[in-house]
């Protein structure tokens, strides 16, 4: 069983849906089968790279001072899940070499440390994830050897592989993220509250093994 | 899990999904639509708190133990 999630590493509802996730398949009796794929999705493709802009201005600049609000109930939602989500460190910036980098991690068998990682350092932490040398460090502690990142970000690898995992959300009809797929046949949108994931996974597991024809115990 | 369990989770979620009515958005027709309808989704930067489920998730949270609040998984085998 394989779930395909998009999301950005700047996006708390990816963070929060991440986690319910997880708790979702800590109660899956089939988790031991159940295989993650990363996928890359930017909310904000436009930012200039090599730029970094506090996000409680970023958001108030685009969306007024509702902003403010708004962080402060999803703030109050991650927290329920154990997650400090800190808007007023947290620097918005274009995320493709962040996702370069996650697409090496999932090469080299990281993908899930790396993914939990940056979401850590941008969210709890202030990071600024256009800063290729933060990227590199951030890369290493998730097990990724530097030198590997280095080059990586000093050229165009995994760009390509980004841009199709856009282009393959839009044709999913993604809008938003997170977005979970499941054996690309079941779509799953937002961060569903873990007692969902769970049905939804279990729902999954049994037409798909009612289809190959095999017992669902 | 026995089939039977099995099958009352698959009933449940199908309710789920027919009870949103149609294909929440964000996912296209070719996939069969999972879980609630009104999920929070980042979308273009925004990333606003749906009201039902705010209250849905914080109610949750005030009825849950501190202890079950800490107990966390971890994700399964990467790509």
């Amino acid at each position: 069983m394989k779930i395909e999630i998009w999301s950005d590493v700047v996006c708390p509802w990816c963070y929060i849906g991440k986690r319910r996730l997880e708790h979702a398949l800590g109660e899956f009796e089939h988790a031991d089968q159940v295989e993650i794929a990363w996928r890359s999705f930017q909310l904000n493709p436009d930012t200039p790279a090599g730029t970094a802009v506090p996000t409680s201005e970023y958001l108030v600049r685009r969306f007024g001072p509702q902003a403010s609000q708004m962080t402060g109930r999803v703030a109050a939602l991650g927290r329920d899940e154990g997650l400090d989500l800190d808007f007023d460190t947290a620097l918005t910036v274009n995320t493709l070499d962040a996702h370069r980098l996650l697409h090496l991690a999932a090469d080299v068998g990281v993908g899930d440390a790396a993914k939990e990682r940056l979401l850590r350092a941008h969210f709890t932490e202030g990071a600024d994830l256009s800063d290729p040398e933060t990227l590199v460090r951030l890369a290493g502690e998730a097990g990724v050897e530097e030198d590997r990142a280095r080059e990586v970000l000093a050229g165009t690898e995994y760009a390509d592989a980004v841009r199709a995992d856009i282009e393959l959300a839009q044709a999913f009809g993604a809008t938003g993220v997170p977005f979970f797929v499941i054996d690309r046949k079941y779509g799953i949108s937002g961060a569903q509250p873990a007692e969902t994931f769970l049905q939804a996974l279990r729902t999954a597991y049994t037409e798909e093994t009612q289809d190959r024809g095999a017992p669902t115990r | 899990m026995s089939k039977n369990q099995a099958d009352q989770s698959a009933t449940a979620a199908d309710q789920s999904a027919t009870a949103a009515g149609a294909v929440p958005s964000g996912a296209a027709p070719l996939l069969r639509t999972l879980g609630a309808p009104n999920a929070a989704v980042c979308t273009d930067g925004f990333c606003e708190v749906p009201p039902l489920q705010e209250a849905a998730q914080l109610q949750e949270a005030a009825q849950l133990p501190e202890a079950a609040r800490g107990q966390r998984a971890t994700m399964g085998a990467d790509k």
